[in-house]
């Protein structure tokens, strides 16, 4: 221990040498305090020191601890834990899919970090400086620590002096190391890269506020586009790969992509054109909405008064301004697409020949055709496959024959007969497709004046032809032989093939005869009717009846044939050249044909068979002739073609359409069948072998019969009930219930049927006019009035004078009638009585009669007129009536608004406002003479059908019905062609 | 595919027709390709018909996804609107139908 203690007091010694000289180390900076405390050697007195401002300040607020306190002793105990690190960090598992705590935690805080730049001396390193720094520094190492010695040792006493030595004695060894401490680094400054700001401008890069609505079906479209346009840059990588010829039209393709403004494009794109056709539809839809809504639903109303007659409705007129000059040389409708029809153009003028044209018309665009084909001679005939609606097949005026294509973008025929390959030398008057031959080749007839009928055949790219028939003359017989004997040409200008036996067709000629001929026998006539006068212009064989035929002339007639009579069954005489006849489609009776002065006649032989039922000129100029006539197989219109480029449609009437009426207990046939026989029975009564002069009285008898069948049966007895239920009164009327979300039938149809109405012409009893009446009556009492409900009442006219008196009286008594709250409306009249009674005593005995008349209305002018009274009295009763009544629903109510919106709120409020005081005007001049006549015209002006129209809502209704008939005969437009 | 002198024909028809007011072709963002009514009334036009367009195929699709718009006819008070939409392009037309 006390050796311990020597130790500390060595110490001591020391530990203030170590002060003094860290003292002095301040010394220049407060050297005059430095002199006092060099003598003062006591730190523990410090406190003590005179100097105030040396003594250290205690800030206010700091504890005051006590002496115990200050001595205590605070343990710390380090531990290698780091008190911030978290201890409750997670992580995800995956494999575990939880979150597991993290068991090890990093406790490592570093508080400060600093990187010496010591290097250890037997490092390799540290040898090279060493070596290094020896050579070059030796000299100045040695003096620099000589000179911070030499300083030190001026200021400082012997302890120290052995310190600073030490460097002194290591430094002269050489083996200086640098030094942070002592060492003062030597560095240049370099000049610093002046900051210089550069800056440009630059254009704002333009942005974009660009916003849409996504749904699954935008994303599915913008996927199918992007689909299919790699589907075509795969298709084009093919091609590439493909023949160099593709390669350059589709560089010629591509520029011309390339060029071109919008328009152009929008050109290009074949989507385009079709809109646009649809819209040209729409247009026209509009334009000629008349019309169609006429050829959809017109129906002659007059049809139904008339037995044996028709009309025909025009619809639309096809014109095309280049066809204007031409004729109307054929029409053809399309066998797949009812609307859709072909019209050949030419001339039939021998000295006026020129181009030919021929165009495909649609219904649903009647102001222009759908597709035009030019040819540079006139076309004389066409025929559209009935199998392939796009082939059509045609024959020229210079008697070659084409087939067209016509769904194909260029209009250049598909194949075409040329000189070398059995071209007609005349113009090739018709043409028709026939079945497909045995190898299943397309093939048509032609037939041409020159004489030939050729079967012309489609095999693969080249037309074939082969002669069937050659038409010769027949040398007449009255002519003698002289000389060479010339085979002249028969000039044929129409056929037709039979629907049920396809070899044998039957051939009109130019000199009026007809031959019968089959595909089989070349140059030979089966038979030979000796049929017109002039040029037969067409046959055609029955629609359903096969052995029967029609033939029209220029010769005035239309004359129909059964194919095993030399003679005609009817013979129509028409006063004019007859250009077309054609049987309908729908009935085997029933045949239309036009004539050169512009008529359309349509037959029914079922129905007349010596006039036609119709007969109308339907051109619009005069000296125009109709030149062809189409039946459409589906609607009830005839197409008629002049020669001056137009076709005219027209509607037939329900008359010319007309089914037979079936007989009772008969079923309605249908079918060809029936139309068979139909035909049949009729042929019958003409063809009755007894003889001709009974055959106008039969006929005559046979319209007669038909008249009474279409009159309807005699026999048939007709009951009737009359009920109260409104025949015409729909009785499946149901109305969309809100309350219970569903359709709910209506219970109480209205069955009130208004066949008559009558408006009263009640007069105020105050009024003048019944003043003036009453007057009248007064003076003329035993005069009828008017209103037959007086008759019985006539006796009681003189206490119903007087009542009206005490009507007047009641009116005061109105207020003590308040009294009586119970009165009821029922007992109202003999409350009235007990008012009289109240007033006026006097006149008790008017009031008597008053009560005798009460059971038979005291009737004045009218007996309503007391029944008003009673409700006067009823309303004067002041009864407090509360009822509970549903507490109006508050709601929201969200709209948009705007100016045209709220104009139209005022503007419906403003008439609402001015038929008010319409209304009041008229209440104030009721009274008055006139206004009574001019109400009654108004009342009655209420029930005619004007009127009903002209209010709001039904037009409404009315514009839904239009819209929605306006759509059933959409599908004509949208039916796509 | 059409030549374009064979569309050119088409729409002078189409403005030729009886009643026709007008006829704008506007692309699918709604800019005036080609118009026959003045400038005012063309941006007029083109600005609210493909709003509305936009919408009615939206409706048309959105009630039936394999369903496709086809027209759009805006029947007012003074004449009809006839809109026809493809893909690109956007056709309107002004019509009073019954002109005479």
């Amino acid at each position: 221990m006390p050796g311990k203690v020597a130790e500390k007091k060595a110490a001591a010694p020391t530990l203030a040498g170590i002060t003094v000289q860290r003292r002095l180390s301040q010394l220049p900076r407060q050297s005059i305090i430095a002199g006092f405390r060099d003598e003062d050697q006591d730190l523990g007195n410090m406190p003590d020191l005179l100097d105030e401002g040396l003594r250290a300040v205690r800030p206010d607020d700091q504890l005051k601890l006590t002496d115990a306190e200050l001595n205590e002793e605070h343990t710390r105990i380090l531990t290698a834990r780091n008190p911030n690190a978290a201890e409750n960090i997670v992580r995800f598992s995956y494999k575990e899919r939880t979150f597991k705590p993290i068991p090890q935690v990093d406790q490592l805080a570093v508080h400060f970090q600093l990187d010496g730049n010591l290097i250890h001396r037997d490092s390799e390193e540290g040898k090279r400086q060493l070596i290094r720094d020896a050579g070059e520094h030796a000299a100045e190492e040695a003096e620099a620590p000589v000179a911070v010695v030499q300083e030190i040792a001026k200021e400082g006493d012997d302890d120290d002096e052995d310190k600073v030595k030490k460097p002194a004695t290591t430094g002269g060894k050489g083996k200086k190391l640098t030094n942070q401490f002592n060492f003062s680094e030597r560095a240049s400054q370099t000049y610093n890269n002046p900051c210089r700001d550069r800056e440009t401008f630059v254009e704002q890069t333009p942005r974009v506020v660009f916003s849409d609505n996504v749904s699954q079906w935008s994303i599915f479209d913008a996927y199918n586009e992007d689909f299919d346009q790699q589907q075509k840059a795969k298709e084009k990588e093919h091609k590439k790969i493909g023949a160099k010829k593709d390669d350059e039209r589709k560089k010629k393709f591509v520029v011309t992509e390339q060029s071109g403004d919008d328009m152009a494009k929008l050109a290009r794109s074949k989507s385009a054109s079709i809109s646009l056709k649809i819209l040209e539809r729409m247009i026209n839809q509009n334009t000629f909405d008349d019309i169609a809504q006429d050829f959809k639903y017109w129906e002659d109303a007059a049809d139904e008064y008339r037995e044996q007659e028709g009309s025909l409705l025009p619809l639309w007129v096809f014109q095309y301004e280049l066809a204007k000059k031409l004729a109307c040389t054929n029409l053809a409708w399309n066998t797949f697409y009812t609307d859709l029809f072909a019209v050949s153009f030419g001339s039939y003028d021998f000295l006026k020949q020129s181009r030919g044209m021929f165009l495909i018309y649609s219904l649903k665009n009647p102001s222009f055709p759908e597709n035009i084909f030019f040819a540079d001679t006139g076309v004389m005939c066409l025929d559209f496959h009935p199998n392939h609606p796009n082939l059509l097949c045609s024959g020229f005026y210079d008697g070659s024959v084409a087939v067209y294509n016509i769904a194909e973008e260029n209009k250049r025929p598909k194949y075409q007969s040329t000189a070398r390959n059995g071209k007609h030398t005349d113009p090739v008057w018709q043409v028709r497709w026939q079945k497909d031959d045995l190898d299943g080749n397309l093939n048509f007839y032609s037939i041409s004046s020159d004489g030939r009928i050729v079967c012309w055949t489609l095999v693969k790219s080249d037309l074939m032809y082969s002669d069937v028939v050659q038409l010769k003359l027949e040398k007449p017989a009255t002519e003698s032989d002289e000389g060479v004997s010339l085979t002249t040409l028969g000039c044929g200008t129409c056929f037709d093939f039979n629907k049920q036996q396809d070899y044998l067709f039957i051939v009109g000629t130019e000199e009026g005869k007809i031959h019968k001929c089959s595909k089989s026998y070349n140059n030979q006539y089966l038979d030979t009717f000796y049929a017109h006068n002039m040029a037969v212009y067409a046959v055609r064989w029955n629609t359903f009846h096969s052995k029967i035929f029609i033939s029209c002339s220029a010769d005035w007639t239309v004359k129909v044939w059964d194919i095993n009579f030399k003679d005609p069954l009817f013979v129509y005489d028409l006063g004019s050249a007859v250009g077309d006849a054609a049987w309908a489609p729908y009935s085997s009776t029933v045949f239309a044909a036009c004539t050169a002065d512009g008529k359309v006649f349509v037959f029914d032989l079922n129905v007349n068979k010596y006039e036609p039922l119709a007969e109308q000129i339907i051109v619009q100029k005069k000296r125009t002739k109709l030149t062809h006539i189409a039946f459409n197989q589906h609607f009830p219109i005839i197409l008629a073609g002049d020669d001056r480029g137009n076709i005219t449609s027209v509607k037939l009437s329900p008359n010319l359409r007309k089914k037979p009426k079936a007989k009772k207990g008969q079923e309605v046939a249908d079918g060809s069948e029936f139309e068979i026989a139909k035909l049949d029975k009729i042929l019958a009564l003409i063809r009755d072998p007894d003889d001709a002069k009974t055959k106008p009285t039969q006929g005559q008898q046979s319209t007669t019969a038909a008249a009474n069948t279409n009159s309807g049966d005699p026999e048939q007895e007709l009951t009737r009930i009359l009920t109260t239920e409104n025949p015409h009164g729909s009785k499946n009327l149901v109305m969309f219930s809100n309350r219970d979300k569903q359709f709910v039938p209506l219970g109480n149809l209205e069955q009130l049927i208004i066949h008559y109405s009558y408006e009263g012409n009640l007069i105020p009893i105050d009024s003048e006019e019944a003043k003036i009446y009453l007057q009248n009556e007064k003076n003329h009492k035993n005069r009828i009035l008017p209103t037959a409900l007086l008759d019985t009442y006539k006796t009681k006219e003189k206490t119903s004078i007087e009542i009206k008196t005490s009507n007047e009286n009641v009116e005061p008594v109105h207020q003590i009638g308040e009294e009586d709250e119970q009165q009821t409306v029922t007992s109202e009249i003999t409350e009235q009585s007990e008012f009289n009674e109240l007033i006026d005593d006097s006149k008790t005995i008017l009031k008597v009669d008053n009560l005798l008349s009460i059971e038979k209305p005291k009737k004045l002018l009218n007996r309503f007129n007391f029944c008003e009274q009673g409700i006067q009295t009823y309303t004067s009763t002041k009864k407090e009536v509360i009822t509970q009544t549903d507490p109006i629903i508050r709601q929201k109510f969200v709209g948009l608004a705007n100016q045209r919106i709220i104009y139209q709120e005022y503007m419906i409020d403003y008439e609402k406002q001015q038929k008010n005081k319409d209304k009041g005007k008229q209440k104030v001049s009721y009274g008055s003479n006139k206004s009574v006549v001019e109400k009654q015209l108004v009342k009655t002006d209420r029930l005619k059908p004007e009127t009903i129209v002209k209010r709001h809502q039904v037009q409404i209704l009315k514009g839904i019905e239009r819209v929605l008939n306006q759509n059933r005969y959409q599908e004509l437009i949208y039916s796509t062609a | 595919m059409t030549s374009q002198n064979e569309v050119d024909d088409m729409i002078k028809r189409i403005q030729a027709s009886k009643g026709v007011q007008g006829l704008i072709i506007i692309d699918s963002d709604g800019i005036p390709i080609r118009t026959s009514m003045d400038n005012d009334t063309t941006l007029h036009y083109a600005a609210l018909i493909s709003q509305l367009t936009i919408h009615a195929k939206r409706v048309v699709r959105e009630l039936d996804s394999s369903q496709e718009l086809e027209q759009l006819r805006l029947r007012s008070h003074k004449h009809e609107i006839i809109v026809a939409p493809e893909s690109k392009y956007i056709m309107i037309v002004v019509q009073v139908p019954e002109a005479l």
